[in-house]
């Protein structure tokens, strides 16, 4: 399973959150206490991890809220087919695939390194 | 001075007549006999100012109620607020309006109160240290946080049963249901829904219904929605098939240009009864007076009677005295 449930209140910045079906990075967390809105509400802010958008929400700290599962993985760049795509071979299985080369990333066939994965998306670490 | 200017100023004194009047006189209320409360409602007529207006809006309700009119009682939240509620609530359960035309605010406050009431308080208070013990100020009326927090708790109960069969409802649809379900003879939702009575609400979400809706869809149904030009639909219709309409407007708002909006399909309300503090210079819809309502074609102009008054007072203050003229004085 690539997703787990949690509290809104177990998050806090630096997790990741699915927000609008997107797997997302807490940028900021915070708290406000009861009033007219009810109950304690955390606002969050995400950014994604994979479009790199901005995203927020505002919700109850008791509501569920999916956690996505992401790898961090190892692997090799066999090579380059231009300068925003490679082809990375995993080290664990040895599978090649595509993806993109994050803009500023100046990397070489040979090299290794490593690389974000959810439900078929990656992304490239920079160092 | 000369002789002839005394003369000459004398000559021009219009000195005004009684013969040209033939108005009532200015006389106020007599307390030294036996007190009823409605001669001095009565002597409004006669006392001049706001109170004359007061008697004039209650003698235009009275009509209303002798034409059979559709009534339309339209009030801001502050309304519900105050001790208002329990008047409103009266008109309600006697079945004396017909349509209720109000904002968010009043559902909210009115749902509320069937469990928890809200507090007299004071104006002249430490507002940071109010919000620091979690209670929440208008005027003189304290409302502590415990209360959203119940609403939010008593709300999502009521979204899970509102919406299972349909994904988009209307607010009057949401009036009716949630009243339904509310276990209180005060309550105006209550009343309207044992009565059928509708309560139009178009602007649902500008009230803490809108913040619990807001987290609802986000975290439990991302298909509900409100559609507002149902409600648009119905209230224009209920007005084309009136005979006569009466406006009984307690505040402005929303509500107010609501009632008078839809009456235009109609060629205009015959009756309209205002009490507002809203002051006319602003060119704002909440401090129109009806005559400028008249020129929109939303009021009609009757030349023999007036059918129209504005009561330039705060409601909580006559809006009692309004009701208790041209409700219950038998």
């Amino acid at each position: 399973m690539a997703k787990e449930q949690k509290e809104v209140r177990d998050l806090q910045e630096g997790n990741y959150v699915m927000m609008e079906d997107a797997a997302c990075q807490i940028n900021a967390y915070s708290t406000a206490k009861p009033g007219k809105h009810g109950s304690a509400k955390a606002r969050i802010e995400a950014e994604g991890v994979f479009d790199g958008k901005k995203r927020s929400l505002s919700q109850p700290v008791d509501a569920k809220i999916w956690v996505p599962i992401v790898n961090r993985k190892q692997g090799q760049i066999v090579s380059k087919e231009s300068d925003t795509v490679a082809q990375v071979m995993d080290l664990e299985t040895y599978e090649t695939v595509t993806m993109q080369i994050p803009g500023e990333l100046d990397i070489q066939a040979d090299e290794n390194i490593e690389y974000l994965e959810f439900e078929g998306q990656r992304k490239i670490l920079q160092e | 001075m000369t002789g002839d200017d005394a003369d000459e100023t004398h000559e021009n004194v219009v000195p005004g007549s009684d013969e040209d009047l033939d108005t009532p006189d200015v006389r106020g209320y007599d307390f030294s006999g036996e007190f009823d409360f409605f001669e001095l409602l009565d002597s409004y007529a006669t006392t001049g100012f706001q109170a004359s207006h007061l008697a004039d809006a209650v003698d235009i309700t009275r009509e209303m109620r002798e034409d059979d009119a559709t009534i339309y009682l339209t009030l801001t939240s502050n309304i519900v607020s105050s001790g208002l509620r329990e008047v409103v609530a009266h008109l309600v359960r006697e079945n004396y309006v017909d349509v209720i035309i109000t904002t968010s605010g009043s559902l909210t406050e009115d749902i509320i109160k069937t469990a928890k009431p809200f507090k007299m308080g004071e104006w002249d208070v430490d507002e940071a240290a109010l919000r620091e013990e979690g209670i929440n100020r208008l005027g003189n009326i304290f409302v502590p946080s415990d209360r959203y927090v119940w609403l939010e708790e008593y709300l999502y109960d009521f979204f899970e049963e509102f919406f299972a069969d349909q994904k988009v409802r209307t607010p009057t649809a949401f009036a009716r249901e949630l009243g339904a379900t509310l276990d209180d003879e005060d309550s105006i939702l209550k009343n309207a829904a044992d009565n059928d009575i509708p309560v139009f609400c178009p602007a649902l979400t500008d009230a803490e219904i809108g913040n619990f809706l807001y987290y609802y869809r986000q975290g439990y149904d991302s298909e509900v929605g409100i559609e507002i030009l149902d409600d648009y639909d119905a209230l224009i219709e209920e007005g084309l098939l009136a005979d006569t309409t009466g406006l009984i407007c307690v505040g402005a708002g929303v509500p107010k240009h609501h009632a008078i909006m839809t009456n235009l399909f109609r060629g205009g309300a015959d009756y309209a009864v205002y009490i507002s503090t809203g002051m006319e210079g602003d060119g704002s819809l909440s401090g129109a007076p009806p005559e400028e309502a008249v020129s929109w074609g939303k009021i009609k102009d009757e030349d023999a009677e007036p059918n129209y008054a504005l009561i330039e007072a705060e409601a909580t203050l006559v809006f009692p005295l309004l009701v208790a003229g041209a409700f219950e004085n038998p």
